[in-house]
């Protein structure tokens, strides 16, 4: 457990700062060198901006000498998964048609986070453009888990999770198109937030399917997701997805008991069959438990249709995904090759950039769109998808939130899964319908599993009712 | 159904190695074998979902942010104009 490390919650550095117990420069220092020490193991890092992040640590404390309000996040020691874009920092989001690219604007996440004032240490390995559930599909090195070094770390957002388990960052941003927050979060045991559709900008995130993909934060405790969302969430005209007039609460992070007693919790039985492993169940189990034995009242309820969500994510994912990165034609990004005939560019340069799962999805996604099969898969895939969202609307009007695991295994060895796509793609069965249905969705650590692999339950909640979620994992992790 | 991964491919421009031909064609076959479950739905009366939103003809100004860091990131530009291979030939009507 050596890769392990408790460190200092949000609350626990803006009390400091706002005593003068603390410097940000010395917590920058100690994360820095956390970071040093272990990630050449760990492998969590893409880039660290080791000199940029300690001007900005001495600049904040000058700036905190002279006055400056402490908010909630000032001085939190933060990265980004590499497909957020963060000025003047390398974005390859995993990929080798990037790697000389350096962004040239920030995402709308990364500007609220500098009005925030946290420290950006650098950015994090991930899947090649988030497609996968281990990490082993970054074309740079692999995540490992830090809980066993011989797992993976759950993916796309492996990095991110591994980074915030290890304590070498205070929280990180991921995103999540099928489970990559919640299910990396699950196996390295810290909480996972899956925002809802349009709650958070996806301006400046590299876009794998469009209509699926969400950015939020992974961090050690609920409350601090809680923090980190109410900064982060919000409308931009940057994004012609982003709701307007969105509402949330000043106090999402504060916990009322009176009121999350209130919520009715439903247990989907589909959650609990065929394929999730009988330690989750009965892990998941007591969880349950302890809502029931603290009064709360539990329904069991169903969603019928949770087994067509694998397949219909397998055909409007990939058929967004291959229409998204046909921006990566090799004329634009840092780098170009030859100059002779453009086609024969585009073919060298795709061909060479992506890695394997990359070229299959698009190939794929190539096939579903392509005239005589566009309505039999494609228009299909998004009536089922109807389906499966109707469904999900229809139980909300008799509960308020649903418990249910957030994967079906604990973390698994690298290289168990790797040859066989079909088996990997099933690591996010109970994830995705949230990313269909685009509710909001959040993992959380089952308590008392200090010398085991860590498992996380997942509670969906309503369109935009972030607010239900996080106080009822508040109300467990208090 | 007739899945060729060489005209798929060929179609979203990558070029691929013998090995991943016949490695993707095979995967990708299973997995098309999977996703058949679909038709087992009946979605008659279901109106598609097209997108993650109900929002309509969100707009802004367009107004370009160009700056150095943009240009330098760009492999080829001259004159302050971004430079790509010529795409239209007159002697084809298009590019093959």
């Amino acid at each position: 457990m050596k890769y392990l490390k408790k460190q200092k919650s949000l609350s626990e550095i803006s009390d400091s700062l706002k005593r003068g117990t603390l410097k940000v420069s010395e917590l920058t220092k100690e994360h820095l060198n956390r970071i040093e020490e272990i990630d050449e193991q760990i492998g969590a890092f893409l880039n660290v901006d080791k000199n940029g992040a300690l001007a900005y640590a001495d600049q904040l404390d000058k700036e905190i000498e002279s006055g400056l309000e402490v908010g909630p996040l000032t001085g939190a020691q933060v990265s980004l998964k590499d497909a957020i874009l963060l000025r003047g920092l390398p974005s390859t989001a995993g990929s080798k048609i990037l790697r000389d690219y350096v962004a040239s604007y920030d995402a709308t996440v990364s500007e609220r986070l500098k009005e925030q004032k946290v420290v950006f240490l650098g950015k994090n390995n991930m899947d090649e453009f988030a497609m996968g559930s281990s990490n082993e599909n970054s074309a740079y090195k692999l995540v490992k888990n830090p809980h066993d070094i011989e797992r993976i770390p759950g993916g796309s957002s492996g990095g991110s999770a591994a980074a915030v388990a290890s304590g070498m960052v205070t929280f990180a941003l991921g995103s999540d198109t099928g489970g990559s927050i919640r299910q990396p979060a699950a196996m390295c045991g810290v909480v996972g937030l899956k925002t809802t559709y349009g709650s958070v900008p996806r301006y400046g995130l590299m876009a794998m399917a469009s209509s699926l993909d969400q950015i939020g934060p992974i961090t050690t405790s609920v409350k601090d997701a809680a923090l980190v969302f109410r900064a982060i969430a919000g409308h931009t005209d940057k994004d012609g997805t982003s709701y307007p007039n969105l509402g949330y609460s000043e106090d999402i992070s504060i916990l009322n008991e009176e009121k999350t007693k209130k919520l009715k919790i439903g247990v989907p039985k589909e959650y609990f069959g065929e394929g999730i492993s009988d330690e989750i169940k009965e892990s998941v189990n007591t969880v349950i438990d302890f809502y029931r034995k603290e009064g709360f009242e539990i329904k069991e309820v169903s969603l019928p249709s949770t087994k067509y969500a694998l397949p219909v994510y397998y055909i409007v994912m990939p058929a967004e995904a291959s229409t998204n990165l046909a921006r990566y034609d090799g004329l634009r990004y840092g780098t170009r090759g030859g100059e002779e005939d453009v086609l024969v560019t585009y073919m060298r340069n795709r061909g060479e950039g992506f890695g394997p799962e990359v070229k299959r999805r698009i190939a794929l996604g190539t096939f579903v769109l392509s005239a005589g099969y566009y309505d039999a898969y494609y228009l299909r895939a998004q009536k089922v998808r109807a389906v499966i969202s109707q469904e999900f609307e229809k139980v909300f009007e008799d509960v308020d939130v649903l418990i249910t695991p957030t994967t079906p295994t604990t973390a698994f060895k690298i290289g168990e899964k790797s040859g066989n796509p079909l088996e990997m793609y099933m690591s996010d069965i109970l994830t995705i319908p949230a990313n269909l249905a685009g509710i909001p969705a959040i993992s959380i650590p089952v308590k008392g599993r200090e010398d085991k692999l860590p498992i996380g339950f997942q509670i969906m909640g309503k369109h935009f009712r972030e607010e239900d979620i996080l106080s009822l994992g508040m109300y467990y992790e208090r | 159904m007739e899945f060729d991964i060489k005209k798929y491919a060929n179609l979203a421009r990558i070029n691929l190695t013998k090995e991943e031909e016949e490695r993707f064609q095979q995967d990708l076959e299973e997995l098309l074998g999977h996703v058949d479950e679909l038709k087992k739905v009946n979605v008659s009366s279901v109106e598609p979902m097209t997108g993650g939103t109900n929002l309509k003809n969100a707009l802004k100004d367009d107004s370009p942010e160009r700056d150095e860091l943009f240009n330098t990131q760009f492999p080829s530009v001259q004159n302050g104009y971004l430079k790509v291979p010529k795409i239209l030939d007159k002697d084809k009507d298009e590019i093959s």
